[in-house]
């Protein structure tokens, strides 16, 4: 009886230290449609190879590039200058593609949005203040240095943003964020491996019979 | 295209993060607080940049602060034309800026998400001498068109907890207690068209709103579309709102 009430608390009392977890857990649903299937594996391709070619073949000419008005193609080029092999298109571009993501209705319209966190981020928790651990078992550690301690690894977990580090050579750039999991588990995690639901993501229809990237946007 | 935003379009999160301005408001700043040129502007929850542009387009230097670093990726994108912009992370209560540094600060969130206290002496610390302190928010106007009755009518027989949270009107005791000085306030009309799905989901992402469990949810709806269809024109209905500015010098 003893052992049974030992094992009772176990599992009861341990799954309601760590019901506050909560997790955003990756989904791709690219299969469900054929066509969508084969056009983004070419674009992944395109996209590691950096054929800003092909990319520009597949972005609509209305594209949405921002919540200010400046959308369409001419504008899209002007902002991340693509046809540069340095551009930062294909460093924000390659986790968003290669990120799964998830088909919506829009009215009649069908559209997939990439990654995964954009739209399957729960609406009950506020996404302006919060993030997801984007992978598997990532390191989160005692302080915003490679080598400190790791205090637990983490899994998709949702988590509150509580300060950004900056990096020590580049001030501009965010390299650690100190974060704290619903869960209550606090330290810092390497920038690339937290990603907030309204970073960038990619918006692709069905134009005329051809998938187009429709949508690139961050914020909301 | 309300897909494409998915968090703004909750109401609280649409009058906190998704600020616009109409055009009266910047004539305001050149009339009445001198804006010049030259001016230096603390754009607080700078967002996506979309109000940083207005000042941006005048020619002036506008420091764009914002917590948030998908929306400051956003910003720095949507303004990269202008090296007048400068993206900070920082936040009301702190926004990293030097001392006085500052000829404008403008907070376009709404005021109840402020630190009051924080906020005031921050606000002060980047302030250069007699510069202007200027918080701006839209209220929707509750009665001014048969359709606003007839919406606020609706939110009041459905809405379950309404009442209680239904315009957080800022007490003028509360602004006097922030300006600690006199200030003035302007009110400009701002509208926003939005078609009945755009009505719908405004509607529905409001925490007063039931759910589609409620047994009233179905009336409700129909309710809306009664609405919609008495007062659209051509598929689209304007929501009026009241762009309320108040400035003075703390």
């Amino acid at each position: 009886m003893k052992s049974f009430l030992v094992f009772f608390f176990i599992i009861f009392g341990f799954s309601g230290l760590s019901a506050q977890e909560r997790y955003v857990l990756p989904v791709d649903e690219a299969k469900k449609d054929a066509s969508f299937f084969a056009f983004r594996s070419k674009l992944i391709e395109a996209a590691k190879k950096r054929d800003a070619k092909f990319v520009l073949s597949v972005v609509d000419r209305n594209i949405k590039n921002s919540f200010g008005g400046n959308d369409g193609i001419a504008e899209f080029k002007k902002a991340w200058k693509i046809d540069r092999p340095n551009s930062e298109f294909w460093i924000e571009f390659l986790p968003i593609i290669n990120g799964g993501g998830s088909f919506v209705k829009d009215g009649s319209n069908k559209l997939f949005f990439a990654p995964y966190t954009f739209n399957s981020f729960p609406e009950n928790i506020d996404a302006f203040s919060h993030s997801v651990i984007f992978g598997k078992n990532v390191s989160l550690r005692s302080k915003a240095e490679t080598n400190s301690p790791i205090v637990a690894n983490l899994s998709y977990n949702i988590v509150e943003i509580i300060e950004s580090v900056k990096d020590i050579k580049d001030l501009g750039k965010t390299s650690w964020f100190e974060i704290k999991t619903l869960g209550g588990k606090k330290g810092f995690v390497k920038a690339e491996f937290v990603r907030s639901p309204i970073d960038y993501r990619a918006g692709f229809e069905k134009k005329n019979g051809k998938w187009k990237m429709t949508i690139l946007v961050a914020g909301d | 295209m309300k897909t494409v935003e998915r968090f703004s379009s909750r109401v609280e999160n649409y009058v906190k993060y998704r600020p616009t301005y109409p055009a009266q408001v910047l004539n305001l700043f050149c009339d009445e607080m001198n804006l010049q040129s030259d001016s230096t502007i603390a754009d607080i929850g700078s967002g996506t940049g979309i109000s940083a542009k207005l000042f941006l387009e005048n020619g002036n230097t506008v420091f764009g602060v914002e917590p948030n670093r998908a929306m400051r990726k956003a910003s720095e994108k949507f303004l990269q034309d202008f090296p007048n912009f400068k993206s900070v992370d920082g936040a009301a209560e702190d926004t990293n800026l030097e001392n006085e540094t500052v000829d404008f600060v403008v907070a376009a969130q709404a005021f109840h998400w402020f630190d009051k206290t924080k906020t005031r002496s921050e606000f002060k610390r980047i302030l250069k001498d007699k510069g202007f302190t200027v918080l701006l928010w839209n209220e929707r106007q509750l009665d001014s068109t048969v359709f606003l009755r007839d919406y606020e009518r609706l939110l009041l027989e459905f809405g379950t907890d309404y009442q209680t949270v239904r315009h957080e009107n800022i007490d003028k005791e509360i602004l006097r207690d922030f300006f600690q000085t006199d200030f003035e306030q302007r009110i400009f009309p701002n509208v926003q068209t939005v078609n009945f799905d755009g009505l719908k989901g405004r509607m529905l992402s409001a925490s007063y709103i039931p759910t589609a469990e409620n047994p009233r949810f179905a009336e409700m709806l129909e309710n809306l579309e009664s609405l919609f269809a008495q007062h659209h024109e051509n598929g689209k209905i304007e929501i009026l709102y009241d762009t309320k500015v108040f400035y003075g010098q703390i």
